[in-house]
């Protein structure tokens, strides 16, 4: 008997393909299908405590978010922020910063937006332009404050990005409850915009979902493609992986540190249009329900890879509906399910590293009858 | 005779379609020096790890003390007194001398460590081993030699008696080396056996009993260093013969006419570099002798471009006639400079990277509109340097991580000699390679310099400097202590005044 195991595997795979098939991996690695195995059955437990039988829960929560047209629409509406807000957190991230502001960095190109659709509603289409780059130059700027303030004064992102999140949304409040507020709504919020600003529906049945959404697939696209593909994207690739090495092959870290904070800034500021321009078509109170911080998981869950956060957002937006369905179909569960459901997969995705390590174990026991 | 202590029998591992260790046998007696030599990317660390429980091998057998065994991680082996101190040391920096000496086996009581007797374990073996390291001081701020000293306690403390040694000596100044080769004679006499794996064959006859010697992936030989030279290891090793290193291959000198290609005048840094000034002609190898950490790092920043002096008075580095105080590092490149840094690991490459990428980090500025990555062009290169450098990789895909390390090395000499610079910074450019290697790195440098390009090379190797070296400087506390010029003609009797400049 050979004391050790034979691993004959993967010796003839080679060349480019053995390579790539390693990101395949990364992304549905055997740790990974395990750990979303594990939040489901968790998950089951909480319908569980609430009394309710957890194969009807998940199949409310599937034929609710992707059972009709309409759902679907509805499923990729909610995925629509995320998308972006997922974006936001991971390409800083990719050159190792930490982005908690997206959530402060949307609300500050909402502002933006609004001001551009407030002041200057009659410009036709010329309106709609000057509210879409209001706001992603209202997200980029906003967003390289924080990156300035790390690449010159060193100070941690994770301080100054919470800070500023209070920044944005103190303001927006400011905005909609006095110096915007419609006069003629009971609600905190601006008038509705002119019409020439509304992005268009896509009409997926009754569904709000509308154009933002291809431009989150577009923007996710282009994330991938600058990042593998141009010079600028290496760049900070190789900031985050090596600041010293990229220091001397001629790279500035501080222009890398404040460019990714300023993509970042710029895809939150697609959260803004999503709302506004495509959905409630004014600014009002509470148009961001934490997308900046649910970013933060969805970006984990993608492996901060642009491709892999549009598949990501998708299973949040899923479950964001799937969790109202649940409140109509069922007695005692509400859309709150939803946050427990997020909150589950947050701490599991944490916990992969572990899983793995206990995978590990697991497969050397069974290798080795002791 | 005494007993085997350690043995492998028919070890085989694969990555990929690379065989790391092909069939390989390996016998350790008890109580002896064991050094293990071999090419880069013979197997000899892959070799290493299976021994210490990092990696499984694929095939074959391990025997301790006789017994049949099988390491699930390195906790198996060093609970059978196995220890190894890896090339890269596995210290926290920022945790004190002791809490590393006791990380991972803290003595406790009801739970709490107990720092008293941990405190009193680390002087008994202090005591025993002949050293002395400051137990409340930060990792950060030891030096590498005592880093290592550090490494070695913490094997003994965790009763390891069979210790292995990675290229330990790569990184040490000579000084060190030498105290560090008598620590080892130290350990052999309290009874420890000793695995060694060095580049350096003077260091095998030095300190080794026996001597196995591995070529791709297989044993070739094994043999009492007493029956044996220098010479015949290095034929065994390369399977030719190579000239020995102090040997010198004379370069053709040509007077190249020309204005200088690099003139530096009284430059200075903020942490050791005080007031130098020298210049480097076209096909000129300028040697920059001296103990390492005597400010020729600084020297090396600030001439590529990583820092930029401060205007101090009268300063000014001129290359090719142009004033490049201001310039950065991209524009230095353009212009001709090239650098091959000390630190492969911290400085030359991203591991994580695949083998084009990190040609692509170096070379970059030499593509035209670097807009899109022009990855098709670097693969060829890549493809290329691979093949004139005997550079061992599965593919240009590979991750610089998976590459031995000599390999890694030759992968940054190709890089900065594709731009065909005219002045080439070379910091240790041969740390780590095998002496094979060396020999066509070493014979590459000649080359270039005959066809006109400058040289600066620092090394803390005196014999890598003799060998190569039209002119030398001595670098002692950021100051020229000494300057050699005729280095060609004087050759080997300059040794010992270089070495005296150097303290
Ligand atoms: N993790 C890995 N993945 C793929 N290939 C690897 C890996 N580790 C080592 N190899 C390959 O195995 C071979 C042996 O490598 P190893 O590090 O043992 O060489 P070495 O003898 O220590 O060389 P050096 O003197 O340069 O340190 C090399 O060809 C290397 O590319
Ligand atoms: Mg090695």
């Amino acid at each position: 008997m050979l004391p050790f195991k034979v691993q004959t595997l993967d010796t003839k795979l080679v060349g480019r393909w053995y390579e790539r098939r390693s990101v395949v991996k990364k992304i549905i690695s055997l740790p990974f299908m395990v750990t979303v195995l594990v939040a489901l059955t968790a998950g089951g437990i909480v319908s569980l405590l609430a009394d309710e039988n957890p194969f009807k829960v998940y199949s409310i929560l599937f034929s609710g978010s992707f059972g009709s047209i309409e759902a679907i629409g509805y499923t990729l509406f909610y995925a629509t922020p995320f998308i972006f807000t997922g974006l936001a957190v991971a390409i800083p991230y990719r050159v190792g910063l930490f982005n908690i502001g997206a959530e402060g960095q949307l609300y500050f190109a909402a502002i933006a937006l609004a001001a551009m659709a407030f002041y200057f509603p009659s410009a036709g289409i010329f309106s709609f332009f000057l509210a879409i780059a209001a706001a992603i130059l209202g997200g980029a700027l906003f967003a390289a404050l924080p990156g300035i303030f790390k690449a010159y004064r060193g100070s941690h992102e994770v301080i100054t990005t919470i800070m500023l999140n209070f920044v944005a949304m103190s303001l927006s409040n400011y905005l909609i409850l006095y110096a915007w507020k419609d006069p003629g709504s009971q609600r905190p919020e601006t008038i509705i915009f002119s019409e020439s600003t509304w992005i268009p529906l896509l009409h997926l049945g009754d569904s709000p979902l509308n154009y933002s959404f291809i431009l989150a697939l577009i923007s996710a696209v282009s994330c991938w493609f600058f990042l593998e593909k141009t010079d600028l994207g290496f760049q900070l690739r190789a900031v985050g992986q090596n600041p010293s090495a990229s220091k001397v092959a001629g790279f500035s870290v501080k222009k890398c540190i404040v460019l990714s904070m300023m993509i970042g800034g710029a895809m939150a500021s697609g959260v803004a249009m999503n709302e506004i321009l495509g959905n409630a078509h004014r600014l009002r109170d509470g148009f961001s329900q934490g997308y900046g911080f649910i970013g933060i998981a969805v970006a984990f869950l993608g492996r901060g890879n642009p491709i892999g956060i549009i598949f990501s957002a998708i299973f949040f937006g899923a479950l964001y509906r799937g969790a109202g369905e649940l409140e109509i179909e069922t007695h005692r569960m509400t859309r709150d399910f939803a946050t427990v459901m997020q909150a589950i997969f947050i701490a599991a995705v944490g916990c992969e590293g572990l899983v793995a390590l206990l995978l590990n174990k697991l497969k050397k026991k069974k290798g080795d009858p002791k | 005779m005494s007993s085997l202590i350690l043995e492998a029998k028919g070890i085989t591992k694969r990555f990929g379609n690379v065989v790391a260790n092909d069939r390989v046998d390996l016998s350790i007696r008890e109580g002896e020096i064991h050094a293990i030599i071999g090419e880069n990317g013979a197997g000899k660390s892959t070799l290493m790890k299976i021994l210490y429980g990092m990696i499984a091998p694929d095939e074959g057998q391990l025997l301790v003390r006789g017994k049949s065994v099988h390491f699930e991680s390195p906790l198996d082996a060093l609970s059978l007194g196995i220890g190894m101190v890896h090339q890269h040391f596995m210290l926290v920096e920022r945790m004190t001398v002791l809490e590393n000496f006791i990380l991972g086996s803290e003595p406790t009581i009801n739970g709490i460590v107990d720092e008293k007797s941990a405190l009193q374990d680390l002087k008994n073996l202090m005591l025993e081993a002949h050293t002395e390291l400051p137990s409340s001081s930060l990792v950060k701020f030891l030096s590498v030699g005592q880093q290592q000293r550090l490494e070695i306690l913490k094997l003994l403390y965790r009763k390891s008696d069979i210790l292995i040694f990675d290229e330990p000596t790569g990184v040490l100044t000579p000084q060190e080396v030498d105290q560090f080769l008598k620590s080892l004679r130290d350990l052999k006499a309290r009874g420890k056996t000793i695995l060694l794996i060095t580049h350096k064959l003077n260091e095998v006859m030095a300190v080794a009993d026996q001597v196995t010697v591995m070529r791709a992936g297989k044993t070739v030989s094994s043999l009492a260093a007493s029956s044996t030279d220098v010479k015949e290891l290095a034929t065994l090793l390369v399977g030719r013969e190579v000239r020995a290193f102090d040997e010198r291959k004379v370069k053709s000198v040509k007077k190249l006419s020309g204005a200088p290609v690099l003139k530096v005048e009284s430059l200075s840094g903020v942490k050791k570099l005080k007031s130098v000034s020298f210049q480097i002609n076209p096909g000129e190898i300028l040697g920059i002798a001296g103990i390492e950490g005597n400010g020729q790092h600084e020297l090396v920043q600030m001439l590529s471009g990583v820092k930029v002096h401060s205007h101090s008075q009268g300063a000014s580095i001129q290359f090719l006639n142009m004033k490049i105080d201001q310039w950065n590092v991209e524009k230095r490149k353009a212009a001709g400079m090239a650098c091959i840094p000390e630190d492969r690991h911290h400085e030359g490459l991203i591991l994580d990277f695949n083998l084009v990428e990190n040609f692509y980090l170096g070379s970059r500025v030499h593509f035209d509109i670097p807009t899109l990555l022009p990855f098709k062009e670097v693969t060829a290169l890549v493809e290329k340097s691979i093949s004139d450098f005997e550079i061992k990789a599965k593919s240009p895909f590979s991750k610089a991580r998976e590459l031995s390390g000599g390999n890694q090395q030759k992968v940054i000499v190709a890089r900065e000699l594709f731009g065909r610079p005219k002045l080439l910074i070379a910091a240790q450019p041969t740390r780590g390679v095998d002496i094979g290697a060396i020999e066509r790195i070493h014979d590459e440098l000649l080359k270039r310099a005959e066809e006109g390009m400058a040289i600066l090379l620092i090394s803390s190797e005196l014999d890598e400097i003799l060998s190569l070296s039209d002119r030398v400087l001595v670098i002692r506390n950021g100051e020229i202590s000494a300057e050699f010029s005729d280095v060609a003609v004087q050759g080997p009797d300059l040794r010992y005044e270089i070495g005296r400049a150097m303290v």
